[in-house]
């Protein structure tokens, strides 16, 4: 007999075959959350978030957006989704991040000014590893 | 004292003090993801052009979000980010992409088409409470 943890959204059956019926079902992970939080990054556009899980974790990012305008980058108030890099006809965009085991490299700006300025973000990491 | 729900995967021990947190299914201790709101929406973009839509929220932060969307309705691909005043395919897609980013009234989705024919997306959405703020 299995065992679990089940919670149905209102008005729907326990004993649904129906995934979407849940809330919770403890025979499907859930993402659990490592830590999170907002940043700013360097004038160079880089950021390095520690975990210290020593593994890969699942992770977003999301950051500004670093375009070129008028001979003069400008920085969005929206929020972007990472990862992204986007050949524009003079200027590549690019926010992306990379993962170790232990943190988290953010870089984001463009290739017509190194020093992009300080952009923010936020980020959340999840216990749950990448296998 | 301390009370809570813990589950752990298949073959790993729920009551061990030295369960990885990585094993476990569920642990009333940590934080999980919360969705906001779910949907879906279909739009056809003719050839070289692009479309631009949102969800509005009331979370009054920038909310964390996960979009996937197909063209096919067989393979779907996740949406990142792109240019907001460019033409905002991904790098190293020549097909439909759509472009997801956020603030704190809306989501917003920039679905571009640089082929040469009309594509029908579809876009699925999920919004979480956890965000920025």
């Amino acid at each position: 007999m299995a065992k679990g943890i089940k919670i149905t959204k209102s008005g729907k059956d326990i004993s649904s075959s129906t995934l979407d019926d849940f809330y919770m079902d403890s025979a499907y992970p859930l993402l659990k959350v490592h830590s999170y939080g907002t940043f700013e990054t360097g004038v160079t556009g880089l950021k390095t978030i520690t975990h210290s899980l020593g593994y890969i974790p699942y992770v977003l990012v999301f950051v500004q957006f670093v375009g070129w305008v008028d001979a003069a980058s400008y920085i969005t108030d929206e929020f972007y989704q990472c990862d992204w890099l986007q050949e524009g006809a003079t200027v590549t965009y690019f926010g992306t991040v990379k993962v170790y085991d232990d943190d988290i490299d953010i870089a984001v700006g463009n290739t017509n000014e190194a020093r992009s300025g300080a952009v923010d973000g936020f980020y959340y990491i999840f216990k749950d590893e990448v296998t | 004292m301390s009370y809570g729900i813990v589950v752990s995967k298949a073959g790993y021990d729920a009551t061990s003090g030295a369960l990885d947190d990585k094993n476990k299914i569920f642990d009333s201790s940590l934080d999980h993801l919360k969705t906001y709101s779910s949907g879906y929406f279909e739009q056809t973009v003719t050839s070289g052009n692009s479309y631009s839509g949102y969800v509005a929220h009331s979370l009054s932060c920038s909310p964390l979000c996960m979009v996937y969307f197909t063209t096919d309705e067989t393979n779907y691909r996740v949406a990142l980010s792109g240019s907001p005043d460019a033409f905002p395919y991904r790098y190293s897609v020549g097909y439909g992409n759509v472009s997801v980013y956020v603030d704190d009234a809306k989501v917003y989705f920039r679905l571009t088409n640089p082929t040469g024919s009309s594509i029908d997306f579809l876009v699925k959405y999920e919004i979480f409470y956890e965000g920025d703020a």
